[in-house]
């Protein structure tokens, strides 16, 4: 029983989810086909699913004070770990979860995709996340995947509309290769080494490969290695984030923005630094690091350039999501020689995620039915009409930006130390310029909010009136100054909560 | 005596406060509250600001005298000194600490007796302009700058240092801007203040460049240190091929201006700034435009005070000058040209507040002729006399014009000498004053001009500068450098240039006498009863308003009362002015073996060795004097002859014959217009080139340029995203096969762990799945083994600066090979102190390369 | 004499100058001429407290108060975070908030003015921020940093109240953005911590960006972008620079610190020396602005409203000054000095003549006194080049009147603007008839900024030229760069001069000019303290001088030991060196490491290897 403790904050959202569905199916079934009548209960079923992720948070937090530390090994390992690190991670992810469960409350109502369903998914797929992030063998990785996935292309495809469907299929379409590319590797891992764990696989990378499994070793790296790319959204494995994005509710965007990217980065930390984690593979001469930093670069400038020409903010942001990974590369990149570089990605990721979900939530705020803001142009003149959002908006882009006093400068100044320290100094200029062309579009927010007045006739967006989304930007504005301006709590929390190898 | 040597100590004399802050307080209540206060007190507030002054240096003067006549001429002046506070300190060549500036005022005979002028001939214009500008609207305004160039003035001359005089003279440089462009209404008022400022800033900068050149060289710029320093320290020579870059180097070099001793560097810059504010060659330009300014403003800036500031500059630098002929010789020269230019554009002026100005120019050049040749004295001395003639011939000038103006309202007109003539019977008093003043300027025997200007032509003939023997040649290195000596030519051609100008003066101003006072009156038709525009009668407030009605030519059918002779406020500094134009001469005339002002300047020149007089000197004294004479006989002869006794024929023939010559010179020689087309029309294009440039090539390089590569790759790389899934599927298939591909590839990595020290040094190769390695250690090329081993590090120990090349190649399983090659050099001895030096080298990822320990250094700095 | 005389004897100046400062006005404003009585008194209070203070520093040091600094910097921002909570209705009521707030700063900063400035760090707070990235919060001042501070905090007031004119919408943000601003600007100036400074340097842009996009002219998107990418540019290479530093001083020491005081003892390997230097030079080239990073600044001064490019002008660019002797020349002694005489030349001929030669060709009189901001600025920075205590304090004092003299221009600028909405040169002509006041204080004010003697202008741009004259740093070439700036005083009359007779003199012909209205009681108000500043500094300088000399002279010491020790670098081999000047014994409030961190640094790792090889 008490083996059950290390993952806590899993059962605890599992249970919420099986609970909310009773409460959804006990409810007047939505009729079909229809975007606008619904069983009229996405409020508060929002409200419930926020509740229990923050129960799932709660749980997070309370198993990492009270300090089990390998309590899941007993019989859970190698399968699911319940250690500082999942913990850590399980914790922002219910966090950020909440926030986009209670925005998907507000949001859903407001534009009638009034579709009760989302909340179970939204679960669910959290569920999933928060298993990925734990995962300490291929298996578990691959089923926690799967969970995550499926539960995602269902809120993408949530909103009927073309658009919506024919995100939601190439997200499907997509992310089935890439699972199958994991799956693959997996396979050939499994082949060389006799393992499916990743302590396993590492113990026999570490020690002598014979030449043939040497060879099966490398290309089941190199199918992981792109499948885990594909989750995190990198070019050039990038090609569905942008479409996935902006066809998806914005509910769900923010949630794949946040949760998947979080989850998919955990996992990807986590085999790198354990399975893939021996000096063979792990090292700036051969194996992934100068791989990564190739890709982050290409990532980072592709997408900054490419986010830069943008007319609708929805699908600027997918594109800065993009960016983002690309610097968050930078830190994992990090890992081959700074032992603060694992640290300086988590921190990195939170501050994202938070920020990212509060910017979503301030463009779902600034919008409402059939007035929606996704364009530059509708949100001209939000800083004279309707400052408290344009306020917050501006808040989390400039985080996004990587202005001073705000969690995202830290989480960019952590992880461009931590690359500074692996003697990487020309990929952190590198990655400074991409801030500096990337500061370019989120200031072209602000630019429009308060310095440009809508044309005449042009119907600009009218913000939504939702105290539950209120409330959801508050929590996240605060969590984002609070980082930025006092971030040594948050640091030292992070730094605990690292692998060790 | 001794009682007011205890009120006030020589080194201690606050009565100089009292001479500075009267004008000040002057102009800023009449600057401030002067429009509330009402003329009268204004009045009285501008006098009392002026006079007290003058009073008080009265005062101090004949303190300064006794004080002196205590003192005895020892070599040491007497000086009068206080000090007001310290007002920065600057710092000294070499990082040899700094030296102390202070606000300090000094008095001794050659401030004290300018100070005299400016006060005494300042307090008579000021009373004159009372009448002159009593109509005027700005009366307030008037006096607030009178009062404020007064203050500058005396703030120039009373100043202990340059910097102080600096302030003093870009003060009155200053104030003679607001004042020419007193009618600002105009724009040929304000266009010819703008340009006196600018042409000063021109001189400011040669004497900005000069204070630097003396603080680098002298190490301070207060009076009494600079004299003490000034053989030892100025006597240097200066490459000045250094720093200015090759090219220019050698266009010194050819010019032979490569090596010149500081001396002169300084007083050409020096001299650069008093040619600027005493309107010299080149920068003489802005003076006669400065005319537009109120005809009391012309007598007192821009004839008897601010314009002789240069040369009260040149003779307070003396010491320094007369340590470099050449800078001497370039004075004196410049102000010879200077005298007989001016005086050619002289002949042809009508306007007669431009006949004085050009002759003021010519003047003043008379002035640096004998300042330049060593004769302080009578360089000086002419600044006196002229201050009281030239005041005298502006303001009758001044008084003619007043009277004109009672019927021609034309500013110019008004001005012109073909509209007066005969005004001796309308208005005697000006009349006999310019009398006076005209015999003196041109040197009628016995009047002040005669007695000045006689003494400058024999100097200009008998004096030259030399440097004593041994310092003639410089050491600068290896070099020997031979400095400029006085040109044997020298003092003839001065002289005949003294004395040709002086003929030019007899001759012009004898012809401005005549023009306005002989012959017949052609103003305007003279009858008994009042005209209908009475009214009109007041100063040339160059007001337009009624200007319009009738132009200069249209003076003729003018009908008008006659004549009238000005208010007594006017007159009367006339007759005070006219009787010191005769007699002033008394205070300084050797030929009468009578030289007070010698005297009292003495002490501040005498003991200037660098002067030196031909031998027989004193032999030419008395014969040099007939040709003084003879020049003011030939000139006013002339004059007379062509336009009093052939109504001035003979000019207009000569202008009809020579009509091209008669142009360019009644143009001035388009001087003007030269510099527009050359000094200016340069700047200007460069400026434009420099605006086309910013705006084209630093913006566009700089601003335009990547945000136009950045948006134009943007637009580029978004193709990429077709929304199509198979494209997005290739691009993964793309991405998985890059991965495989770099991983299947071997790569070869070397890092190297060592010692400088020890000499040890540890070559690692980074390892990979199933790689193995071959080394080449001693670096002849060949691998020590033909085929692959596990080994990954090589332990080597080098010798000091030792080369070591070691290669390595690595095989991969799939049978590929990579190899690289690094070259380790253990550095040689270290020099930098007892500190063990441990070199650390990581990889090529760039950064820190090393550490050096001091003994405990790092701990110090751990705990402090 | 008894104690009663005493007192009248010492409250005469005060009541002298309240007097005659109220008698001044023409129009009967009360309220102006009891404003301009206090000016008149502050300014007697300066001279007295100034001299006073001087006398002090001989004396026993007055005791200096922890907390200072942290009142100045922080009060602005919590009252920015307050001003949130206050209705956007009640116009009046925001603005006077904030005006209380910055005048209550401004008195606070005076209190800086009775601490004897010797060398060294005063009223210096630190706290630990992010002990784990050796991130401290640390601030103090010293005599260069105590006079950008009291800049500050008398330009934004009169910002703000010059600025209400204009600004007659939106006041709300207005006020927040000032105040943000206010604080990033203060506490760029006393940050000691490279973190606490990029903190405070990146939290100025916003608020700029949206003064000038806001309330500024009809390009005023543009030139937003401009100012906002032009100074990111510079500062995220800055801050890669400030990341390297503080890992090699990691690998030297053994522990991180972001701590100015630790890292000025660091002494780079001398590649990396000069990329770090051109970094941060590059970072603060761009904010002074020195050609040819400078064309961002006529852009973004033509479009701001007055405020803001009063704030711009005054202080903004003061901040790459400040930033280039701070951490250029702190950190970089070496490379500064040999890179000093190409800068210098740069600043001679690309700041001081070419400025000069631009600005005499602008119509728009911002612009043009944009330009003659670069050139002022060309002045500025070739006195720091020259590296002399005169050039470097002449520089000092040329900030305080660059401040003082271009933000009255901006000021007076905006007063026509405000009346005729158009600054064209050619749109006016002959306005001394219509507005005598305001003719003569431009006057005055022109005068000051092409350096008359007697105004403040002088003072500065005549020590710079003397100590540039005698700099041993140019070497060879001092003589002649100080020369040629010399020169550009002659050109400052020219393009000023060409401009003031263009608008002032000459006939009044266009009639939109005729009946324009004399300055009102807000626009004198806002202006007389800097009048009097003029006059002032022009003649009693030392007051000034005074404080920042000490720490000058020490400046200028340790920047030439900073070089002898760069030059014992030998450049083939690279090294970072621990160099703990003077003796080894640190300065108060060098970073203390945490316990045990030297394991793992390099110092460690070499330690061992040395073992290894006896």
């Amino acid at each position: 029983m008490t083996g059950l403790i290390g993952i806590l904050p899993i059962l605890t959202v599992a249970l919420g989810a099986v609970l909310l569905m009773l409460a959804e199916a006990s409810g007047r079934p939505a009729v079909a086909n229809s975007n606008d009548a619904g069983s009229g209960r996405a409020g508060e079923l929002g409200l419930l699913a926020g509740v229990v992720l923050l129960a799932g948070a709660a749980a997070s937090a309370a198993v990492t004070m009270a300090g089990y530390q390998n309590v899941g090994t007993a019989q859970l390992a190698p399968y699911l770990i319940g250690d500082r690190f999942s913990w850590f991670l399980s914790l922002v992810i219910c966090l950020v979860g909440a926030l986009s469960a209670f925005q998907a409350g507000a949001y859903l109502p407001e534009h009638r995709i009034d579709r009760s369903e989302f909340f179970p998914l939204l679960l669910w797929a959290t569920v999933g996340a928060l298993a990925l992030v734990a995962a300490g063998d291929f298996l578990t990785l691959f089923i926690a995947l799967e969970t995550l996935s499926l539960g995602t292309y269902c809120l993408v495809g949530l909103r009927r509309t073309a658009r919506s469907l024919e995100a939601a299929v190439k997200y499907f379409l997509l992310g089935s290769f890439a699972a199958a590319l994991l799956l693959f590797g997996a396979a050939l891992l499994y082949g060389a080494t006799g393992h499916t764990d990743f302590a396993g696989i590492a113990e026999v990378i570490n020690h002598g490969l014979t030449s043939g499994q040497a060879g099966l070793v490398v290309f089941g790296t190199a199918l992981v290695l792109a499948g885990l790319m594909f989750k995190v959204a990198v070019v050039p494995f990038h090609g569905w984030t942008p479409d996935a994005y902006e066809g998806a509710p914005t509910a769900a965007t923010g949630f794949m923005a946040s949760v998947v990217k979080l989850a998919a980065f955990g996992v990807t930390l986590r085999v790198l630094s354990s399975a893939f984690g021996g000096e063979g593979l792990m090292n700036w001469g051969a194996g992934w690091p100068p791989i990564l930093a190739l890709i982050a670069v290409i990532t980072m400038t592709f997408a900054n350039l490419v986010a830069g020409r943008q007319t609708s903010v929805k699908r600027m942001l997918a594109y800065s999501s993009i960016a983002h990974a690309g610097y968050a590369l930078v830190g994992v990149v990090g890992m081959v020689r700074s032992a603060d570089a694992q640290a300086s990605v988590l921190m990195y990721l939170t501050a994202y995620a938070i920020s990212t979900t509060g910017a979503f939530g301030a463009l779902m705020l600034a919008g409402s039915f059939e007035r929606e803001a996704t364009s530059y142009e509708d949100l001209a003149g939000l800083g004279r009409r309707h400052p408290a959002i344009a306020l917050a908006l501006s808040l989390f882009l400039l985080s996004l930006a990587g202005i001073p006093a705000t969690a995202g400068f830290f989480g960019k100044l952590f992880v461009f130390r931590a690359a500074m320290e692996a003697g990487m100094v020309w990929l952190v200029v590198i990655a400074l310029i991409n801030s500096l062309i990337g500061a370019y579009y989120y200031l072209k927010v602000l630019v429009f909010m308060y310095m440009r007045e809508p044309e005449a006739e042009a119907q600009v967006a009218v913000p939504m009136n939702s105290p539950m989304m209120s409330v959801a930007l508050v929590v996240a504005a605060a969590l984002v100054l609070w980082i930025g301006v006092f971030p040594a709590t948050t640091v030292d929390f992070v730094m605990a909560s690292v692998l060790k190898r | 005596m001794q009682g007011i040597l205890k009120v006030f100590p020589l080194n201690d004399f606050a009565l100089i406060w009292g001479i500075l802050l009267f004008p000040l307080v002057g102009a800023i209540v009449n600057g401030i509250f002067g429009k509330r206060l009402g003329r009268s007190a204004v009045t009285l507030m501008a006098l009392t600001a002026i006079g007290v002054p003058f009073l008080a240096s009265v005062f101090s003067y004949w303190v300064l005298l006794r004080a002196g006549g205590d003192a005895g001429h020892g070599h040491e002046a007497a000086k009068l000194y206080v000090k007001g506070w310290d007002w920065m300190s600057l710092s000294l060549p070499q990082d040899a600490g700094s030296t102390q500036l202070e606000v300090a005022f000094s008095l001794d005979g050659l401030s004290g007796t300018m100070a005299l002028i400016v006060t005494g001939v300042g307090f008579l214009i000021h009373l004159y302009s009372t009448a002159y500008m009593a109509k005027d609207p700005g009366y307030h305004r008037f006096f607030a700058y009178l009062n404020l160039f007064i203050f500058s003035m005396l703030v120039l001359i009373l100043g202990d240092s340059l910097p102080v005089l600096f302030v003093g003279w870009e003060g009155v440089g200053l104030c003679s801007y607001l004042l020419i462009g007193f009618w600002f209404g105009e724009d040929k008022n304000a266009q010819a203040g703008r340009k006196a400022f600018i042409t000063n800033r021109i001189g400011d900068f040669g004497l900005l460049v000069a204070m630097a050149l003396l603080l680098y060289y002298g190490g301070a710029l207060d009076w009494t240190s600079m004299s003490s320093a000034a053989e030892s320290r100025f006597l240097v020579p200066i490459d000045l091929s250094v720093g200015v870059g090759r090219p220019i180097g050698a266009i010194l070099e050819w010019l032979g201006l490569r090596y010149v001793s500081a001396a002169s560097l300084i007083g050409i810059f020096i001299f650069l700034g008093c040619a600027g504010k005493s309107a010299q060659l080149p920068l003489y330009v802005w003076l006669p435009d400065a005319m537009a300014g109120p005809t009391p403003v012309s007598a007192l800036i821009h004839a008897a005070t601010m314009v002789t500031a240069g040369v009260y500059l040149v003779c307070r630098m003396a010491p320094v000058f007369v340590l470099s002929p050449a800078a001497m010789f370039t004075v004196a020269f410049v102000g010879a040209l200077t005298a007989v230019f001016a005086a050619t554009i002289a002949f042809a002026q009508r306007d007669i507040k431009k006949v004085l100005a050009y002759s003021t120019v010519s003047q003043l050049g008379f002035m640096f002729l004998g300042a330049g040749v060593g004769a302080f004295t009578a360089g000086f001395f002419h600044v006196l006399t002229h201050a009281f003639f030239k005041a005298c011939l502006f303001l009758g000038a001044g008084s003619v014009i007043h009277a004109m103006h009672g019927r021609i309202h034309d500013a110019d007109a008004s001005q012109d000498m073909r509209y007066m003539g005969g005004l001796r019977k309308y208005m005697p008093v000006t009349c006999w004053t310019f009398v006076a003043a005209c015999a003196a300027i041109v040197g009628f025997p016995g009047t002040s001009g005669f007695f000045s200007k006689d003494e400058i032509l024999l100097k200009a003939y008998t004096s030259s500068v030399q440097l004593p023997e041994h310092s003639r040649t410089l050491k600068l290195g290896t070099e020997d450098i031979v400095l400029m000596q006085w040109p044997s030519w020298g003092p003839a051609v001065l002289f005949a240039m003294g004395v040709a100008g002086a003929v030019m003066t007899a001759f012009y101003m004898s012809r401005l006498f005549i023009g306005i006072f002989m012959g017949e009156f052609r103003g305007w038709t003279v009858v008994a009863v009042a005209a209908k525009s009475a009214d009109h009668a007041h100063a040339d407030d160059g007001s337009r308003e009624h200007a319009g009605h009738h132009g200069p030519v249209a003076g003729l059918e003018l009908e008008g009362t006659k004549p009238s002779e000005s208010p007594w406020q006017m007159t009367l500094p006339l007759v005070v002015l006219g009787f010191l134009a005769i007699f002033a001469g008394l205070l300084n005339a050797p030929l009468l073996k009578i030289a007070p002002l010698e005297h009292v300047l003495a002490p501040l020149f005498e003991h200037l060795e660098g002067v030196v007089l031909r031998p027989d000197s004193d032999l030419l004294e008395h014969q040099l004097v007939w040709f003084g004479v003879g020049a003011f006989t030939v000139g006013v002869g002339a004059a007379i002859w062509v336009y009093h006794l052939k109504q001035g024929k003979p000019a207009e023939e000569f202008a009809a014959r020579f009509s091209g010559l008669y142009r360019l010179v009644l143009d001035k020689w388009r001087v003007d217009e030269l510099y527009q087309e050359t000094v200016i029309g340069a700047l200007e294009i460069l400026a434009d080139m420099a605006v086309w440039v910013d705006k084209w090539i630093v913006d566009g390089v700089i601003a335009r340029v990547p945000a136009f590569l950045v948006s134009a790759a943007g637009a580029i790389l978004r193709l990429f995203q077709t929304g199509r899934v198979q494209a997005y599927a290739s691009f993964v298939v793309l991405g998985l096969v890059g991965i495989g591909w770099y991983l299947a590839m071997p790569h070869a990595e070397l890092s190297v762990l060592g010692d400088a020290v020890s000499g040890r040094y540890v070559v690692s190769a980074s390892p990979g799945l199933g790689y193995t390695y071959r080394w080449d250690e001693n670096g002849d090329g060949k691998y020590e083994s033909n085929n692959y081993l596990a080994r990954t590090s090589l332990d080597l120990s080098l010798g000091r600066a030792e080369r070591r090349t070691i290669k390595l190649e690595v095989a991969n399983v799939f049978g590929r090979t990579d190899e690289e090659t690094i070259v380790i050099e253990r550095p040689r001895e270290d020099k930098s102190g007892g500190t063990t030096r441990i070199d650390v080298y990581n990889d090529d990822s760039g950064g820190l390369q090393g550490v050096v320990r001091k003994p405990g250094t790092a701990n110090q700095g751990k705990q402090p | 004499m008894n104690p009663a005389v005493k007192a009248i004897v010492e409250v005469m100046p005060y009541l002298l100058a309240f007097a005659v400062c109220a008698v001044i006005p023409r129009r009967q404003g009360l309220f102006e001429r009891i404003a301009l009585g206090l000016v008149g008194i502050l300014t007697v209070a300066l001279v007295n407290g100034l001299s006073s203070g001087g006398s002090a520093s001989a004396t026993a040091p007055v005791q200096e108060w922890p907390h200072l600094l942290n009142v100045i910097v922080f009060l602005p921002l919590f009252g920015a975070a307050a001003l949130l909570f206050l209705p956007r209705q009640t116009k009046s009521l925001l603005v006077w908030f904030t005006m209380g707030i910055l005048l209550l700063d401004l008195l606070v900063s005076l209190r800086l003015l009775g601490t004897s400035m010797t060398r060294g760090w005063h009223h210096q707070f630190i706290a630990d921020w992010l002990p784990s990235f050796g991130i401290r919060y640390h601030v103090a001042v010293d005599g260069i940093s105590i006079w950008m501070l009291l800049l500050t905090t008398l330009t934004t007031p009169i910002a703000l109240y010059a600025a209400l004119g204009s600004v007659k919408e939106r006041i709300k943000d207005f006020c927040f953005a000032i105040l943000l601003l206010h604080a990033g600007m203060l506490g760029a100036f006393v940050a000691l911590d490279l973190f606490l400074f990029y903190v405070f340097w990146e939290l100025m842009l916003v608020p700029m960006i949206i003064l000038i996009g806001v309330w500024g002219g009809v390009e005023r998107i543009k030139a937003a972008y401009k100012f906002f990418l032009y100074t990111m540019a510079g500062s995220v290479l800055m801050l890669a620079a400030i990341l390297y530093m503080v890992w090699t001083h990691r690998q030297v020491a053994g522990y991180l610190s972001f701590d100015y005081l630790a890292l000025s003892h660091l002494l780079l390997p001398q590649t990396a020396a000069w990329l770090c230097f051109a970094a941060f030079g590059l970072a603060f080239a761009i904010k002074v602005p020195m050609f040819p990073l400078h064309t961002w600044l006529p852009d973004a001064h033509v479009q701001a409203p007055t405020g803001g490019s009063v704030i711009l002008a005054a202080v903004l660019l003061k901040l790459g000054v400040y930033g280039y002797l701070r951490f250029c020349m702190g950190l970089f002694p070496g490379v500064a000095w040999h890179s000093g005489v190409t800068l210098a030349g740069i600043a001679v001929i690309g700041g001081i003549t070419y400025g000069a030669l631009v600005a005499w060709r602008q119509d728009d009189i911002k612009r043009l006194v944009a330009y003659s901001s670069v050139a002022h600025m060309g002045f500025i920075m070739l006195g720091l080049f020259a590296a002399t205590p005169a050039s470097i304090s002449g520089a000092l004092l040329q900030m305080v009147n660059h401040g003082i003299s271009t933000g009255a221009l901006f000021l007076l600028v905006g007063v026509i603007y405000d009346r005729r909405h158009t600054r064209l040169v050619q749109e006016f002509g002959g306005l001394a008839k219509v507005m005598p006041i305001y003719t003569t204080i431009f006057i005055v004010i022109t005068m000051s900024s092409i350096g008359v003697p007697g105004t403040n202008g002088f003072v500065g741009e005549f020590m710079i030229i003397m100590g540039t004259f005698v700099s041993v740093s140019l070497g060879a070439h001092a003589q002649l760069q100080a020369s040629v700036a010399a020169f550009g005083v002659v050109l400052a009359a020219v393009y000023m001069l060409t401009m003031v007779q263009k608008v002032f003199f000459g006939p009044l012909s266009n009639p939109a000019n005729q009946r324009l209205v004399d300055l009102n009681v807000r626009e004198t108000v806002a202006l007389a303290p800097l009048l009097a500043l003029v006059f002032v500094i022009g003649f009693f300088p030392k007051l000034f001088l005074d404080p920042m000399q000490d720490t000058v002279s020490a400046v200028v010491e340790s920047y030439r030991e900073g070089r002898l020790e760069f030059l014992k670098q030998s450049p083939e081999t690279n090294r970072a060196v621990l160099m703990l000047r003077r003796g080894g014994n640190l300065e108060i409030g060098y970073p203390e490491p945490p316990p045990g961190s030297a394991d793992g640094s390099d110092v460690a790792r070499a330690a061992a290897l040395e073992g290894a090889a006896k």
